[in-house]
């Protein structure tokens, strides 16, 4: 269980960011741009509050291991990247919930998910109690019974275009969490829209998808 | 030499504020005298008003401890926060750019019924 310390009365949004997210915001920096999607979303969490509700950051040991590696491989500076990974690690343990990735994560990796990784995130966001899992592989969470639904529709730089979808899973004990792509996610903070499943199911319930066949 | 030029001072302490002093003194290995130097050097290098604002708010005996602890909190956070930007900012002069990566990262929403 997490360990909150903060009083019940008091809402936080807790958002797990997927480790692409994590890098593809300093591959922007290092690109010389200012407002990519991830960059606007590192941004919301970093800053405490979105929208008048303070905002609390979870990743796990595992994630932040694999950002750190991650950046590594692709030639970023070594003492910047720890720098960054332990400033991630206090920008959680500071954060609204105070959130210590050493008490609070571990379990077991969802083996509803083929992919093993993808099945520990998903772990890691409902042992934090997240409320959202940011991730552009919406894909990879599609459990056979989460609820999926179309939100938007983006163009890639290229003019290619691709329908976007969200995701709501919910625990046998009633515990419940978005999965949500980056692009929406920014858009839905920035246009101070509702993130909560009965938002999502009143907004795009009429384009629900059918569940993800697994072979 | 700093040492010689060190002045002794003496003042009265609440009794809590006594209890507190040796729970940090005890916990901390520290000597009593280390405390209270740590304190009056770190409170004498504050603004006026951020002073004036936190005795104000240890005199509330029964919400003090919570309201020190958030703003601790609060003060840890920021400087986590910086901490990262700064860390950003050295990293953005290194590493490869990943096309494809960015590319996705700069796609526009067309079409959403949440406008």
């Amino acid at each position: 269980m997490p360990a909150d310390k903060v009083s019940p009365e008091t809402k936080v949004f807790t958002v797990v960011a997927d480790v692409n997210e994590l890098v593809s915001a300093h591959n922007a920096n290092r690109a010389g741009r200012t407002a990519t999607i991830s960059q606007r979303i590192l941004g919301h969490l970093t800053s405490g509050r979105v929208n008048g509700v303070s905002v609390q950051l979870a990743l796990s040991f595992k994630m932040i291991d694999t950002f750190r590696g991650v950046l590594q491989r692709k030639d970023y500076d070594l003492v910047a990247v720890d720098a960054a990974a332990q400033a991630l690690v206090a920008i959680m343990r500071y954060g609204p919930r105070r959130l210590d990735p050493y008490v609070v994560f571990g379990g077991t990796p969802d083996t509803s998910l083929l992919d093993t990784e993808d099945g520990g995130v998903l772990a890691t966001a409902f042992a934090a109690r997240a409320d959202v899992l940011v991730t552009d592989n919406l894909s990879d969470f599609a459990a056979a019974d989460c609820e999926t639904f179309a939100t938007s529709v983006v163009r890639r730089p290229d003019g290619t275009k691709r329908q976007l979808s969200c995701q709501i899973h919910t625990r046998s004990d009633g515990q419940t969490l978005m999965v949500v792509h980056p692009a929406d996610f920014a858009h839905w903070i920035e246009r101070r829209f509702e993130i909560s499943p009965a938002s999502l199911r009143a907004t795009f319930g009429r384009g629900a998808l059918e569940p993800k066949k697994r072979g | 030499m700093a040492d010689a030029k060190s002045k002794s001072r003496s003042t009265s302490l609440s009794q809590a504020s006594e209890l507190r002093l040796r729970i940090i003194s005890a916990r901390e290995n520290r000597t009593v005298a280390n405390v209270m130097e740590n304190a009056v050097r770190v409170f004498t290098l504050m603004p006026k008003d951020l002073r004036d604002r936190l005795v104000e708010i240890a005199s509330e005996d029964k919400t003090a401890g919570a309201r020190f602890e958030e703003l601790s909190r609060r003060v840890l956070f920021e400087l986590a926060r910086l901490q990262y930007e700064q860390a950003s900012e050295t990293m953005a002069t290194s590493g490869e750019v990943d096309e494809q990566m960015l590319a996705d990262d700069e796609m526009v929403i067309v079409s959403s019924p949440v406008v």
